[in-house]
């Protein structure tokens, strides 16, 4: 295999990138722009792998690297060490504990989150009381418990 | 194939080794310790390709990469799949507040949860506090005259992320 060979899913990646900025500035859509963005990659890495037995190792490489991507987005959509850096760069003189949770704090954080999860119906609310609605998040967490207890031998980062 | 066997076996390697260290003592910087298995790894499955391939094709039968190429896609394929298992460990790492909602209002039963209730259960100590002293551990915020600031790395990761909300015309996120 030559040199270029080799790197035909970072090429794909390369699309990838192109494609999902494009359409999300056009479309402000994220989700399908990563979508889209994936599937514009894929392509040309299965044309030019050509269906030989290179094609398996060229397809898990490029949906690896998608899968990068996409939690690369994800993180600057919805991760909080990131918004903590974030308000800490607009401060670059420096912020106290609780000057860091005047602008950013639990509250913020859980009415974007439960929102979000109420309009989807993974929770319902009733008469001032929180229910679970849909099963795909709750599932989702405890398949990412039962992955926390096989990998770091505990359910939470809180449990000692 | 040389590739997946190779690629997917260095990896593979690296994987169960994370896991007996962590079963031993869970390290204190759990990222750093992380990549350092698994680059170790891949660093000494391309050693012993090297000096051991040709035997091994020829005693075993087993495809071997022989080109610069064949290495170079091995190791991509072996980079990809330890970058993809990195960001998935940092969800494993924290708990996520979208999965700890769902978790304590399941955890209520069938009776459901008040919602001041819930407001008390999930809160910044739980929530935003972890993060804070996170940014310290990963040296990416120090704290001086009782005010954390931002470290170089820091600087760097906030850039990074302005630059590429404002390239996809979105907001400050979080």
């Amino acid at each position: 295999m030559t040199i270029m060979g080799a790197l035909l899913p970072v090429f794909g990646l390369l699309i990838n990138v192109f494609v999902q900025v494009a359409l999300s500035r056009a479309f402000s859509s994220l989700l399908r722009s990563i979508f889209a963005g994936f599937a514009a990659g894929l392509v040309p890495v299965i044309c030019f792998s050509g269906f030989t037995a290179r094609l398996p190792g060229d397809i898990l490489c490029y949906g690896a690297f998608g899968y990068c991507y996409f939690h690369f987005l994800n993180l600057g959509e919805t991760a909080r060490r990131i918004r903590l850096v974030r308000e800490l760069y607009e401060r670059l003189e420096g912020l106290s504990e609780p000057e860091i949770l005047r602008r950013y704090n639990s509250r913020e954080i859980l009415a974007v989150r439960m929102a979000r999860l109420l309009k989807n119906g993974q929770i319902l609310s009733h008469g001032g009381r929180y229910f679970t609605g849909k099963s795909a998040v709750l599932l989702m967490a405890r398949m990412v418990t039962l992955a926390k207890i096989m990998v770091i031998g505990k359910k939470s980062e809180f449990d000692l | 194939m040389a590739t997946l066997i190779w690629g997917g076996g260095a990896f593979l390697v690296s994987f169960f080794i994370h896991l007996a260290v962590w079963r031993i003592k869970l390290p204190k910087r759990q990222t750093k310790t992380l990549l350092l298995i698994m680059f170790c790894a891949l660093g000494a499955v391309l050693l012993l390709l090297r000096a051991y391939g040709s035997s091994l094709a020829w005693l075993y039968g087993l495809p071997c990469p022989v080109t610069a190429g064949d290495y170079l896609h091995l190791a991509l394929l072996d980079i990809s799949l330890i970058l993809s298992y990195m960001i998935t460990y940092s969800a494993l790492e924290a708990d996520s507040p979208s999965l700890v909602i769902a978790m304590t209002v399941a955890g209520a039963g069938p009776g459901g949860m008040a919602e001041s209730e819930f407001n008390e259960f999930v809160n910044d100590d739980k929530l935003v506090k972890p993060r804070i002293r996170d940014l310290v551990l990963d040296k990416m915020a120090y704290m001086d005259n009782g005010k954390y600031r931002l470290t170089s790395k820091g600087v760097i990761f906030a850039r990074l992320f302005i630059f590429y909300r404002a390239l996809l015309g979105r907001g400050k996120g979080g």
